[in-house]
């Protein structure tokens, strides 16, 4: 029993983390933009499969193409505020969404249709192989390490939107958007960055996870059920939420693991959790109106 | 001037006549001599990745038929039929096929209720269309049961997987091997499918073969236990839960049995980083086309089946089938083994059996030429059961329909390979005479990850 609470711990730790890098995106673009951003399902395997690319085509290294991925992700990401979301989203907020989801299908539809399953794809970015053990608790090395960057990621952003002047702007602009533009706020640029900047956890924690965990064309949808789980639950938009509720799911989910040895109960078990909380607390675990 | 005027009329009409007549006579010879191609239609989910690859392994393997001479001189052409993996327009596109394309064959791969919609159209429509049946990777017993019960009605079905049933030998092989390494204690992972069940339960006695015992009794008998078994959904994604459960019950090896689709890559990966990673791991299937590259080589050490194993031991002791790793590379195909036990070899068993059956103009001789003829595939022999036993009767001759536990022919799906350095896979059993194999070259999963780059 003692091993399996000491295994329930560690890996809901981890796995909080973990879902943490993969939410915080989620959550940031429905406070930012207040958008239920439903495009967010393909970042996932654009960032694995968009390294492929630039290794397998254009024969480049790995760091040089993950840097060549994520200049694609910016400047789709752009492309898509400024033609997309940025026509729709105060007038059609059904086109926008449709117009979301159908990018991420297109997206999924593409790297299928080029690289499916049996290609091969594997990227290898693993920092440290092999395991670790707490106490009688094994995990991977690089879970471990998903797990710490994860955490220094998040705290990093929460001190960018308490301390600098461009987080202030942004939260601002995620309470009131009329009264950010009176007092100046350049509002286009804020959203405009946001896309940019929900990109950058999303993308670490795929890299981080590929070498474990599923990589697939159509993976994004099983990890944006999890982004959008932890968003509502925390409460869309609120980072201390996301925080919160990251590792809420964490721990349900190594509870089933470990605890009832059953994982196929991992999502029913999310699911039943976030009915609960919500009917207790229909507004998630903090605040929606702001974004910390 | 009438009768000028008539003769000279007739004799128009009997100049055209002639002319037409003539050309009439000249067609219908060239009708006699140039047939049409043979038309196979292809019944699939084509959207899927093993079903478009087995529609390209068909088209090829139709192409090189077609350049060694065709059949009897007519072509085979192969077309696709998109049934979106729907029972429903499963049974439209046959009817298609047979209506439209005029199809001799018209085969279905791979999922067994698809399969059996269509075998209940396929008999309507036998007595106006006369035409074969292939299920391509269909296990269910199911499919068998009408051929037996009604063999005249529905004696055009064929398929070339082997049943459920049928593999009772390849997991007591694979128990045998575990029991050889000295193996007591061993945990069973099966994916969570129906065709899987079986693993987990007695076969009860029928009137052709005693009951038959489960893989866990039958490990019994050895000496040995199974000291962990679960049942795993399907693309779970998350096992390294399971692998420490396991690593706590003591188990010395772990047996995954799983098939195509399934994310074993994944589990391979979490097994690879769990504190399960030195004990003995058998991978049943389901690991298929570049496997090595999908784990990142961690794969290394990991016991595989057939599936494997296939592509290495095709060409040289498959005369009548071309080597499927050189056509692969040849033609920029996937090798993934679901075209090695559907479709690929099967051209070449309708090819002899066509050109026994004197072409495909009598059906009923093609239906005794297929019961009749045999190859040997990548997959080892392949022919169709021919003693009107259920679930094997037209099915894929494997294990002896007297005793379901044996093999009635030692052949390549029996094979266990083991991967070692740089992803080379070593036979660590005989298959056949002929090939190097020997339990002596299996090495310690500890032993080969140092070789791990």
């Amino acid at each position: 029993m003692s091993s399996a609470l000491t295994f329930v711990l560690v890996f809901g730790l981890m796995m909080g983390a973990v879902y943490l890098l993969i939410a915080l995106g989620f959550s940031l673009v429905c406070g930012v933009l207040r958008i239920f951003h439903l495009g967010y399902a393909y970042f996932f395997p654009l960032t694995i499969y968009g390294t492929w690319l630039f290794i397998s085509e254009f024969g480049l290294p790995l760091a040089q193409s993950i840097v060549a991925m994520v200049v694609v992700q910016l400047v789709l990401s752009v492309v898509l505020y400024k033609f997309m979301i940025r026509r729709t989203m105060e007038t059609d907020e059904l086109t926008l969404l449709t117009g979301l989801l159908l990018t991420a299908l297109i997206i999924e539809q593409l790297v299928a249709w080029r690289y499916p399953i049996q290609t091969g794809v594997y990227l290898n970015t693993t920092i440290m192989d092999g395991i670790w053990k707490f106490g009688r608790a094994v995990v991977p090395k690089q879970l471990v390490i998903a797990s710490i960057v994860a955490v220094v990621m998040t705290s990093l952003f929460a001190l960018f939107f308490i301390k600098t002047k461009m987080g202030l702007a942004v939260r601002a602009l995620s309470q009131d958007i009329l009264n950010s533009q009176i007092v100046g706020l350049n509002v286009e640029k804020l959203y405009s960055r946001t896309m940019m900047l929900i990109l950058l956890p999303v993308v670490v924690a795929m890299l981080l996870i590929a070498p474990v965990w599923t990589v697939e064309p159509a993976m994004g949808w099983q990890y944006m059920t999890t982004a959008i789980l932890i968003s509502v639950l925390g409460g869309l938009g609120n980072i201390k939420g996301t925080i919160i509720a990251s590792f809420l799911i964490g721990f349900t989910h190594s509870t089933m693991c470990f605890l009832v040895q059953e994982p196929r109960f991992m999502n029913l078990s999310a699911l039943v959790l976030v009915m609960v909380i919500l009917i207790v607390r229909p507004q998630g675990i903090a605040r929606s109106e702001s974004l910390w | 001037m009438r009768i000028k005027m008539l003769v000279t009329c007739a004799i128009i009409f009997a100049v055209i006549g002639v002319a037409f007549g003539f050309a009439g006579t000249v067609q219908a010879d060239q009708k006699a001599s140039v047939k049409g191609p043979i038309v196979m239609v292809y019944v699939a989910d084509m959207a899927s990745p093993a079903g478009s690859l087995v529609f390209s392994w068909l088209k090829v393997a139709a192409e090189q038929i077609n350049e060694s001479g065709g059949i009897l001189g007519q072509k085979m052409k192969v077309i696709a039929e998109d049934c979106k993996g729907q029972p429903n327009l499963a049974v439209e596109a046959y009817t298609r096929a047979l209506t439209n394309h005029n199809a001799t064959i018209v085969s279905i791969y791979p999922r067994s209720e698809i399969v059996l919609a269509c075998e209940a159209k396929a008999g309507e429509m036998y007595p106006d269309y006369p035409h074969i049946l292939l299920a391509i990777g269909s296990a269910s017993d199911e499919i068998t049961y009408r051929i037996v019960e009604q063999y005249d009605k529905w004696k055009f079905v064929f398929r070339d997987q082997i049943t459920v049933s049928a593999r009772v030998p390849i997991y007591r092989d694979q128990i045998d091997f575990f029991h050889t390494l000295g193996v007591k204690k061993f945990a069973l992972l099966r994916e969570d499918l129906t065709w899987t069940e079986s693993i987990f339960n007695a076969f009860p006695a029928t009137k052709y073969h005693p009951a038959i015992l489960s893989v866990p009794d039958y490990a019994k008998t050895l000496g040995m236990e199974v000291v962990y078994q679960k049942a795993l959904k399907y693309r779970a994604g998350m096992y390294s839960p399971i692998f420490e459960a396991i690593t706590a019950s003591g188990a010395e090896g772990i047996i995954f049995i799983a098939s195509d689709g399934n994310d074993t890559d994944v589990v391979v990966r979490q097994w690879y980083d769990s504190s399960a990673r030195d004990l003995h791991m058998l991978l049943t299937g389901a690991t298929g086309a570049r496997f090595w590259e999908r784990t990142g080589g961690k794969v290394i050490g990991v016991i595989v089946g057939a599936g494997e194993i296939m592509p290495l031991l095709s060409g040289k002791y498959t005369p009548e089938v071309p080597d499927v790793m050189e056509t692969a590379e040849k033609y920029g195909l996937q090798l993934a083994s679901p075209v090695l036990y559907s479709g690929y070899p099967d051209m070449f068993l309708i090819k002899k059996a066509l050109i026994k059956a004197g072409g495909a103009d009598d059906i009923n001789a093609v239906i005794k030429a297929l019961e009749e003829t045999e190859i040997m595939g990548p997959q080892g022999l392949l022919k169709f059961e021919t003693t009107r036993i259920p679930p094997f009767f037209h099915g894929a001759v494997f294990c002896d329909i007297n005793d379901p536990t044996k093999y009635a022919a030692q052949g390549i799906r029996s094979a266990l390979g083991q991967v070692q350095e740089n992803g080379k896979i070593v036979f660590i059993q005989k298959p056949f005479e002929g090939v190097d194999g020997s339990i002596d070259y299996y090495k310690s999963v500890s032993e080969l990850r140092k070789t791990l780059k």
